[in-house]
């Protein structure tokens, strides 16, 4: 069965009906026996949005997995959340897939979204074919959506098909490889019948298909032959099409209606056409024993066992774990080995899910997507079997953010909290949680404020933790702007054992790393046994900066020289010496805040242009450019996090609801002088405020005073 | 290094003295050459010494990817930064890219769209361009009335206006003054033309047009075709 399996995302921008399409391919490969709409009005929802929150939202947050079967090839599909915050659910999906479908809207064509969407597939090589839906709306133009595939994300993108009709009077589809028109009849438009092509449109479907020979010819010598003798069969052009899809250097184009039925089963065709069987990509592994060295898997069932935990859900009989197999043969109470816990596991229930229902099975392949039920283990985990120490390679996960606090309201919602945390923050990576030392409050931190928004809700809805938020926080940095010299000596002699240690050596910045340590002590005056203990004393300070109490980075810390006592130093000593060596130098070394800078793209109508360029440039954001594309005017910036608060509202406002923005994390910058003097008073006000608490030890209001307190600086709601 | 002194040592001084003070306010200046040879390299180092100076820049493509031309601006900075050792070179980049906007059309626009485009981009950004780049202005299609507006805005709102303009053949036609075609057609409206010739290891800059009438001194400067860097020629 190898070379008959598709894995395959569904990814897009989030209104492109991606859900809709999912729940269409249900249907007609007999997943599912009736059809319910997204927000649909008989309030069931679309199968695939099993979460509460996703079908009341009709958005898609978590990606659920899914098997079908569609002419004798089994295809597992994967319906991948569409939102920039959840880009980590995004990412770890195409990491497990061999081929995707790149959803488009025929009336809104390429967006800011669908760029960002489609640069995470360029980044795990996934061959992508493209279908624009929509085709039944109001200003629909999917050769314009597909010249936009060439100009905005850089795809050689040929059409496979021409509509019959647009908006109102859409009703089907001219395949340009049959040269037939396909019609859609039947209540849900199962019925295909094929015609000849309409007189209207037969002279561009023959220029079309022209256009998609010259193309396609590219990548088969026998079909450039045959179109040059003029006996072009339909499986020379789909041998060429696959080839060039394979390779990603064409991307086919497929068109339709999903809600209206019409132009699903020939995308479906063309998912096993034209994406890869899993043998036909190559899947790479870290050797553990061999330095990380890159070993090219077999996909071979008899091999041991290679494969990855790519997604967790929490089910009503516990952890539902999302695997992909690489090679070897996943067995029903065989044993397999985590290779990051080091843990040998037994595979208890082994199951194959469709969206939120579930098949059991005993054995699975190479290239299979299954479940495995009583794993305990994080997303990202490798497993395999005993003796292969292979790792698949770390998922890329950017940094969060962005923090807030949580406060819940009794025990019992803050042991549900606590559950509830654990969860996601196995499932999701770039979700993080803490508690703070100095206000006991639990802080998480996420990509956005609807990347936290939604699992505090999800909080709210599936653990029933009743809870208070706090104003969301920027996740500052300090660091050093200038080099300076330390020398500290560590002294204290008051009955007992002494406490001696002397320092001295040099700190600098150093913007390639957060932290580096260089031991420069010659001639033993500092003995070799204490100078782990000074490492370990710097590293402790970039902890917590003083400046406004966030971690350093961008710091080198050379030790040159030092001094030691036979009786009284000690590992303490050294380390005391070298917190206080550095709590001396860090003022010398002129001290600066770092804040996230994002990278925001903001699409509107050009009219909009000098309004969307105001609310960039009041949020002291740098617009590097401007594109204007036919009235469309795409602007680019970096604008720091702190004054993205609220900006969705904003830009709405601005630009009567006709713009929309992305946004992803750049980089840190330097905060400017008059914001950064303003985060140092809050710091001193927040300190004043602590100290009261622990005086009174009154936490039920201190925390509304805290609470209050943070939602100052740069936190504009 | 410094900003200050790096300002004091641009091989932009050299190219501003020998004009007599550079292009100047309300006047048009067009880089030319063969396809590939530096144009957009050339506009990009003049463009850069003027934001060091903190003077506004607006860059009007027709051609390249404003990613593409972001690019070039932070490769040319990066080789400034480390050839002249400029300190603090990080908040110096942040600092003078606030005064830089590049301005993208993917395909040709009446010269009246531009000029509302450019407006709106002052309401927006609450800035005016003291100098502008139009990189892949169609000077083999152009009027004289085109360029004519184009001069009549740089008198109008006191900018200086720099083209890139594309020599298209092999065997470039020049005019009885040296001056190639496409660019001979419009001499009258530009008041300064250089020429970017290929040599052996350099590209070098010739002045073919300046303020003055008669012969064109000699500009002293090349392209260093690795780092993309303008700089003194000692020939």
């Amino acid at each position: 069965m190898g070379n008959l399996r598709r894995n395959i995302g569904i990814s897009a921008h989030i209104d492109s009906g991606k859900t809709t399409l999912t729940e269409r391919m249900l249907f007609y490969t007999n997943r599912i026996h009736a059809i319910h709409e997204v927000r649909g009005k008989d309030g069931v929802g679309a199968k695939m949005d099993s979460m509460e929150l996703e079908r009341e939202r009709g958005i898609t947050i978590a990606s659920a997995s899914t098997n079908v079967e569609w002419k004798k090839h089994p295809i597992d599909i994967i319906d991948t959340p569409g939102h920039v915050d959840f880009t980590v659910e995004v990412e770890r999906s195409l990491r497990v897939l061999d081929g995707a479908v790149l959803v488009l809207c025929a009336v809104g064509g390429v967006q800011s979204q669908s760029i960002t969407v489609d640069r995470q597939m360029t980044r795990y090589q996934v061959p992508r074919i493209a279908f624009i839906n929509k085709c039944d709306r109001m200003g629909a133009n999917p050769e314009r959506v597909s010249e936009q595939l060439r100009d905005k994300l850089n795809h050689n993108a040929v059409l496979m098909q021409l509509p019959i009709g647009l908006e109102d009077d859409f009703e089907g589809v001219v395949d340009l490889v049959k040269m037939k028109a396909v019609y859609f009849k039947g209540q849900f438009g199962e019925e295909l019948v094929y015609k000849d092509i309409p007189d209207e449109l037969l002279k561009h479907a023959v220029e079309k298909r022209d256009v998609l020979l010259d193309t396609v010819s590219m990548y088969s010598d026998e079909l450039m032959e045959a179109y040059l003798e003029d006996h072009v069969t339909e499986e020379l052009v789909y041998d060429a099409v696959r080839r060039g899809t394979l390779t990603r250097e064409i991307t086919p184009v497929f068109m339709g209606s999903a809600f209206k039925n019409k132009g699903v089963q020939p995308l479906l065709d063309g998912v096993i056409q034209y994406l890869p069987y899993p043998d036909q990509v190559e899947n790479i592994a870290l050797d553990l024993d061999n330095e990380e060295r890159k070993v090219t898997l077999s996909s071979h069932p008899d091999d041991p066992l290679v494969s990855l935990a790519f997604k967790l859900d929490d089910t009503r009989y516990g952890q539902l774990t999302y695997v992909r197999i690489y090679q070897g043969t996943l067995k029903k109470g065989s044993e397999i080995f985590n290779r990051r816990s080091g843990q040998k596991v037994r595979v208890g229930r082994l199951i194959r899910m469709h969206a939120d229902e579930m098949e059991d099975i005993t054995q699975a392949g190479p290239g299979e997507i299954i479940a495995m039920f009583g794993i305990d283990c994080a997303s990202g985990d490798t497993f395999t079997s005993e003796g292969l120490n292979y790792s698949m390679t770390s998922m890329y996960v950017p940094t969060p953010v962005i923090s807030l606090s949580l406060k819940p309201k009794d025990n019992k919602a803050s042991e549900n909290m606590a559950k509830a945390l654990n969860r996601f923050t196995k499932e999701d990576p770039s979700f993080q949680t803490f508690v703070d030392k100095e206000t006991g409050e639990s802080i998480v931190k996420g990509m956005g404020e609807l990347h936290l928004e939604v699992y505090i809700e999800r909080m709210r809805r599936e653990y029933n933790v009743d809870l208070e938020t706090g104003a969301p926080q920027v996740a500052y940095r300090e660091s050093i702007a200038r080099a300076s010299d330390f020398d500290y000596t560590h002294k204290k002699q008051t009955g007992g054992a002494g406490q001696y240690g002397r320092v001295v050596g040099a700190v600098e910045p150093n913007h390639e790393t957060d932290f580096e340590f260089e031991d420069n002590v010659k001639g033993g005056v500092i003995p070799s046994e204490y100078i782990p203990a000074c490492r370990e004393g710097f590293e402790q300070c970039m902890e917590k900066g003083t400046l406004i109490g966030f971690p350093i980075v961008g710091v080198k810390v050379t030790l040159n020289d030092g001094n030691y006592h036979p009786v009284d130093s000690s590992e303490m000593a050294f380390k005391t010496a070298s917190i206080m060596a550095f709590r001396e130098v860090y003022n010398k070394c002129k001290p600066i805040i770092l804040e996230p800078v994002m990278r925001v793209s903001v699409e509107g109508p050009s009219e909009f242009q000098g309004a969307i360029l105001a609310t960039l440039n009041q949020r002291r954001g740098i617009i590097h450019s401007a594109t204007e594309d036919n009235n469309f005017t795409v602007v680019e910036a970096e604008v720091p996090l702190s004054e993205m608060f609220g900006y969705s509202t904003v830009l709405r406002s601005n630009t009567q609801g006709k713009a929309e923005f992305t946004m992803e994390f750049s980089r840190y910058a330097k905060v400017p002088e008059s914001i950064s003097e303003e985060l140092k008073k809050n710091l001193q006000k927040s300190k004043k405020i602590i100290k009261v608490y622990r005086i009174l030890n009154d936490k039920e209001d201190i925390y509304d005073k805290i609470r209050n307190h943070k939602a100052e600086p740069g936190s504009r709601f | 290094m410094i900003k200050s002194e790096i300002i004091k040592r641009s091989p932009v001084r050299v190219f501003e003295e020998t004009l007599e003070g550079g292009l100047g306010l309300g006047n048009l200046g067009v880089i030319t050459s063969r396809k590939g040879v530096g144009k957009t390299a050339s506009l990009i180092h003049i463009a850069t010494d003027k934001l060091m100076r903190d003077l506004n820049v607006l860059h009007i493509s027709f051609a390249d990817d404003p990613r593409h031309i972001t690019n070039w601006y932070e490769h040319l900075f990066d080789e400034l930064a480390q050839a002249y050792k400029l300190e603090d070179a990080r908040q110096v980049h942040d600092d003078i890219i606030r005064h830089r906007l590049i301005l993208h059309y993917k395909q040709q626009v009446e010269f009246d769209h531009i000029c509302k485009d450019i407006q709106d981009l002052i309401k927006g950004m609450n800035q005016s361009p003291q100098i502008i780049i139009v990189d892949g202005f169609p000077f083999e299609t152009a009027s004289a009335k085109d360029v004519q507006n184009w001069k009549s805005y740089a008198q109008e709102k006191k900018t200086a206006v720099w083209f890139s303009a594309t020599m298209h053949r092999e065997d470039p036609k020049f005019d009885d003054n040296g001056i190639p075609f496409p660019v001979n057609q419009f001499t009258h409206l530009l008041s300064v033309i250089i020429m970017l010739n290929p040599m052996q290891h350099h590209i070098e800059l010739e002045l073919l047009k300046s303020h003055t009438p008669g012969e064109q001194k000699k500009l002293r400067l090349k392209l260093n075709p690795r780092t993309l860097l303008l700089s003194n020629h000692r020939a």
